[in-house]
This record gives C-alpha cells, sequence and structure tokens, in this order.
C-alpha cells in the first residue's frame, strides 16, 4: 500500500440546493491514491448528487472540488480539465446510444486518448472478463439490465482512468457478475486507482472498501475506516459455528455456564434494540452469537475459554465478526439518531 | 510544433464525436435520401404517367423538384438536429458521455456530423435533378441550379442552429420537431403576413419562409431578384447572424444544463 500517499480528490464545504431542497451539505471529504471509498446512506441521502457534482453534470452552489492534475497538484475542477488525471464514471443505470459494445467503448477511449494500439486487446479483455465478449458486435438495444449494467462498467474503466466512480455498479447483476465485479475493484485498488462506490449492497462495501462516508440528508454523518466507525457502536458481536447442535436438554446449562466464564468479557450495557441477551444459541444455524465489549484481547480469551472449557460440550467449527450486521447496525443507529 | 499538437488534441475529439455520430445517424440518412429520389422521381416518370405531362420548361421542373424538397429538408433537418442535446438528457446517454468531454466539442461534433449528412441528402436531390432534368430535357441549368443549392445549404444550416438552439433547453426531441414544422410550415408565413400588412415597405428579411422562398425563386431563369428581395448579401448577413446567435446561445445554454 505504499501508494496510499497522495491526496488524489478533495472535497471541501461543497454545497448543492435544487431550490429550497438541500442536496448536499456542506460535504468536505477527500481520497488518497489507492483508496477505495464507500458511500452509504438511504435513498436521497445525496450519495448520486455527490457523484454528479464530481463528474460535472451538476455545479455545486458553494464549496470547491479539487482533483489531482498531471503535475502532481491539486486543481479546481472547475478550471481547464484537459490537466486533470483521467477519471471514469458509472452513474445510475446507464443509456447507451443504440451501437455495439465495440464501437461505443472505442468512442469512449478515443474520446479519451486512450491509445489506439492497445484499444482492441483492451476492448477484447474487459468484454471477457465480463462475459459480454459474444455480445461484441450485438446492438446494445437488445441487452438485458445486467448486461447493460456491466457495460456501463467497462465503459467506466476502458480508458484505464485513475479515478472511478461507481453509483451502485451492482444493480441488476446477477451473483456470479457482482463477484466479477467486485473482484475487479480489488484489482484495481491493487494497482492503484481510486475508487468511489456509492451502494445499499453493505456486504459489498464491507468487502472492498478502505473507508466509509455514511451520508444523511445531505451531509456525511461519518467519515473513516470500518474498524475505527466499528468503535462508534458500542457492541460487537461473534459468531461460532458449531460442529454439531447442542442437545435441547443441555442448552440452558452450557449458556449458564458460559455467561459465568465469559461474564468479565460480555457487554454490559447491552443495547435491547440489538439482543436482549449477551449470549445467544441458536439450533438451526448450530451456531452461538456472543455479544462481547468489542475489546480485541477479549476476542482470544473467549476463543480459549470456548475450547478449553466447553471441549465435552460442543466443537467449534469456525468463527467469525460480521462485518456486514456491523455495519447495518452501525448504519440504522446513526441514521436514525 | 507544440501548438500543433494541442490543436491537435482539441480538435481529436470533435473528430470521433463527428465519426460516431455518423454512424448512428446513418440509417436517417439513407431513408431520406431514398425520399429525395422518390419526390422525384414521382414528380417525372408517376408525372407522366398520371398527369401526361411534364413542365413546360427545365427551369420549371427545377423548381417543382425543390418545392417539395423544401419540405423535406424541414422535416429532416428538425429530425437529425432535434436531439443533438436533448436526447443526451431525455435518453439519459449523456449520463455515459459528459463527464468525459467538452461540452462544446460534444455539440460542435454532433452539429457537424448531422451538418455534413443533411448536405449529403441536398447533394443527392440536387444531382438527382439534374441526371432526371437532362434525361426530360436535355443540358441543364448550372447557373440559377447552384445558386439555388447555395441558398439550400444557408438554410440548412440556419435552421440547423435553431434547432440545436431549442434542443439545447427543452426536454423532448417530438417538441422539438412539432415546434419547428409548425414555425417553418405555418408560423413564419402567419408572422410575415403581419408583417407585411403593416409595413408594406418592408420586407420580412428575419424570416427563415421569406429565405426558403427564394431557394425556389432563384431557381427561374427570368427571376429578377431586386423586384422581391432585398440582395443576396443582406440576406447572407441575416443569416449569419442567425447562425451564429442561435448556436451560441446553445452551446451557452448547454453549458448550464444540469442533470
Amino acid at each position: 500500500m505504499n501508494y496510499i500517499s497522495d491526496i488524489i480528490l478533495k472535497l471541501e464545504n461543497v454545497c448543492k440546493k435544487f431550490g429550497n431542497f438541500i442536496a448536499v451539505n456542506n460535504v468536505s471529504i477527500e481520497a488518497k491514491r489507492g483508496e477505495v471509498i464507500g458511500f452509504v446512506g438511504p435513498n436521497g441521502a445525496g450519495k448520486t448528487t455527490t457523484l454528479k457534482l464530481i463528474a460535472k453534470l451538476l455545479k455545486p452552489n458553494s464549496g470547491n472540488i479539487f482533483i489531482l492534475n498531471r503535475r502532481g497538484k491539486l486543481q479546481n475542477l472547475q478550471e481547464n480539465p484537459k490537466n486533470l488525471v483521467e477519471m471514469g464514471f458509472l452513474i445510475d443505470i446507464p443509456h447507451f446510444y443504440n451501437s455495439t459494445p465495440y464501437r461505443l467503448l472505442k468512442y469512449i477511449a478515443n474520446l479519451r486518448n486512450y491509445p489506439k494500439e492497445k484499444l482492441n486487446e483492451r476492448i477484447s479483455e474487459l468484454l471477457t472478463t465480463f462475459n459480454l465478449i459474444k455480445w461484441k458486435y450485438k446492438k446494445v438495444k437488445t441487452f438485458s439490465k445486467g448486461m447493460n449494467q456491466k457495460l456501463g462498467f467497462i465503459a467506466a474503466i476502458i480508458h484505464d482512468p485513475e479515478i472511478i466512480i461507481l453509483d451502485e455498479p451492482q444493480t441488476g447483476l446477477d451473483p456470479n457478475a457482482r463477484i466479477d465485479v467486485r473482484k475487479y475493484i480489488k484489482k484495481l485498488q491493487n494497482v492503484g486507482k481510486t475508487v468511489f462506490l456509492a451502494s445499499h449492497m453493505l456486504y459489498e462495501i464491507t468487502e472492498i472498501c478502505d473507508k466509509i462516508a455514511l451520508i444523511n440528508q445531505g451531509s456525511i454523518i461519518e467519515f473513516d475506516t470500518l474498524d475505527n466507525l466499528e468503535n462508534l457502536i458500542r457492541t460487537k458481536e461473534i459468531i461460532f459455528k458449531l460442529l454439531k447442535p447442542i442437545p435441547v436438554e443441555k442448552k440452558d446449562s452450557i449458556i449458564k455456564r458460559l455467561i459465568q466464564n465469559l461474564e468479565p468479557y460480555l457487554e454490559k450495557d447491552l443495547d435491547p434494540s440489538i439482543s436482549k441477551q449477551q449470549i445467544i444459541y441458536n439450533s438451526k444455524e448450530k451456531s452461538i452469537i456472543i455479544y462481547y465489549n468489542g475489546k480485541e484481547e477479549s476476542r482470544s480469551d473467549i476463543l480459549n475459554i470456548l475450547i478449553n472449557n466447553f471441549k465435552s460440550d460442543f466443537i467449534i467449527d469456525s468463527f467469525s465478526i460480521p462485518k456486514t450486521s456491523q455495519l447495518e447496525k452501525l448504519y440504522s443507529q446513526i441514521i436514525n439518531e | 510544433m507544440k501548438s500543433l499538437n494541442n490543436i491537435y488534441f482539441r480538435i481529436k475529439p470533435v473528430y470521433h464525436i463527428f465519426l460516431f455520430e455518423l454512424t448512428l445517424q446513418v440509417k436517417k440518412f439513407i431513408i431520406f435520401s431514398g425520399i429525395a429520389f422518390l419526390q422525384l422521381f414521382l414528380n417525372s416518370y408517376i408525372r407522366i404517367l398520371l398527369m401526361k405531362a411534364l413542365p413546360t420548361s427545365l427551369d420549371l421542373f427545377y423548381y417543382d423538384g425543390t418545392n417539395y424538397f423544401v419540405l423535406i429538408i424541414n422535416i429532416a433537418v428538425s429530425l437529425f438536429f432535434s436531439g443533438i442535446i436533448c436526447s443526451e438528457y431525455k435518453d439519459k446517454t449523456g449520463l455515459v458521455i459528459l463527464p468525459l468531454i467538452d461540452k462544446n466539442k460534444l455539440v460542435i461534433g454532433k452539429y457537424i456530423a448531422n451538418l455534413l449528412l443533411v448536405i449529403g441528402i441536398t447533394i443527392i436531390h440536387f444531382s438527382l435533378l439534374i441526371l432526371f432534368g437532362y434525361n426530360f430535357y436535355g443540358e441543364p441549368i448550372f447557373n440559377t441550379w447552384i445558386l439555388s443549392f447555395w441558398v439550400v445549404i444557408l438554410y440548412i444550416i440556419t435552421l440547423g442552429s435553431i434547432v440545436t438552439f431549442f434542443s439545447s433547453f427543452m426536454s423532448s426531441s417530438t417538441l422539438i420537431i412539432v415546434l419547428i414544422l409548425g414555425l417553418t410550415f405555418i408560423g413564419f408565413d402567419f408572422i410575415d403576413g403581419l408583417f407585411i400588412s403593416l409595413f408594406s415597405d418592408l420586407k420580412p428579411i428575419y424570416s427563415l419562409s421569406y429565405l426558403s422562398k427564394l431557394i425556389l425563386d432563384i431557381i427561374l431563369i427570368d427571376f429578377d431578384i431586386s423586384q422581391k428581395y432585398i440582395s443576396i448579401g443582406a440576406i447572407l448577413i441575416i443569416m449569419l447572424i442567425y447562425i451564429i446567435i442561435f448556436f451560441i446561445l446553445a452551446l451557452v445554454l448547454f453549458k448550464r444544463r444540469e442533470f
């Protein structure tokens, strides 16, 4: 991660109003090279408007947007655009001229001066990656929503931009395509590209984003790494998957012993909206959910106790800290506040 | 050398937009070229079949053929130019393209492509006029033919700029087509009627309808321009003003338009 050193994009007190409605309110955010930043917020929170401001599809009423230029300095987006680093965009559900993917991608790449000699190879490579190669010369009006979305993603990256703005890139995609897109975003991150990703799919966000911006009513409520954001919620959970289910007659006594053994590590002020009990056994899932105090050292202690003190009661198959549900909790907690 | 490179990089996107627009509009071009041929065919071969007679002279034959062609041109310019800007918003194709390109370059590239296609249709019409005329009358009349051709080109550029202007702020290309056809077929004639009744000494030089009549009148051999029109130079200046003003307005409005 050596390349995360310079700021590549910076929003400074950006505001956007539509009449009296404030869509984006004093948003300040900055992204470094190689970061993947997730925008999370309910519908109408201002995610797409923020991305449209970066895409120059809208003009801010106040504030500034700075992008890195080719001389390595931040430059106001409204100034001479030809010096800025390349950007790629997938905003909203993509709509294309009624042409073929080959022509469309060639057109977009040509507009952004992508090297002619590499272009055909790049188009084929990307269409192959996203399983659209056999549609290369077919008209896009025959495409399904998911195919259009994949083509939109390819169109955003065809010219190898430094900054990639993606608004709900997984809309309409089947699970395989979603995995392909996720993998590709990871790949982009590994080669130092900066990605802005607005999504409702919290799992995708937790899987690929370095930082998350929680937006509500046009304002950024929190902007930090997922780990730091998790510290904002008081309770953390660990899920232990068991090899075999606990016999029904032993369940209560085991839970009781678990509470006694793990007492120092358990969450004392557990939010009843999250759970009423600190330890829950789910017989269907063969799992034990433990709400602990969130301290890192507690996790290994809990694991040790469960393995050593309960080896005659159950065998742990695996354990996990569910990031998505943490983010979901954080999301609903912050948005509801 | 550096400045030449700069110019090349500035023009290059316009060239790519131009080429892409040509591929998108080529179907319309073929259809309108076919219509141009068909109207002349109907006006000559079918006319002989039905009415057993053609116009008495070649310039009248040119006049009749071009009379219908002016209608075709009005429709063609409306169809070709109406979507230049507004379709980017209505069809949302602008979400893909606009963040990547300077808006001025987009309009210029698309405008030139559509202009050349409509001019192409005009060239086809005027070439067919010569061919059909030669077939029925013999030796063509080049001097009035070429004058009429240049007035048509001027008319197309002017109308194209006006349509582009409407496209820069209106939401639907269908509405623009209706508006432009309304203006060219009825609107200007109605305004001209009022204008002449108020200022009987003046010519409605602002009017596109007036210019479209010149396309036809100028094709007649014995036509004396001073009787009905002010000088060609004055018309040219007025139309150039139209072209520049509407085109610049279109660019300014497009620049301010948001998604």
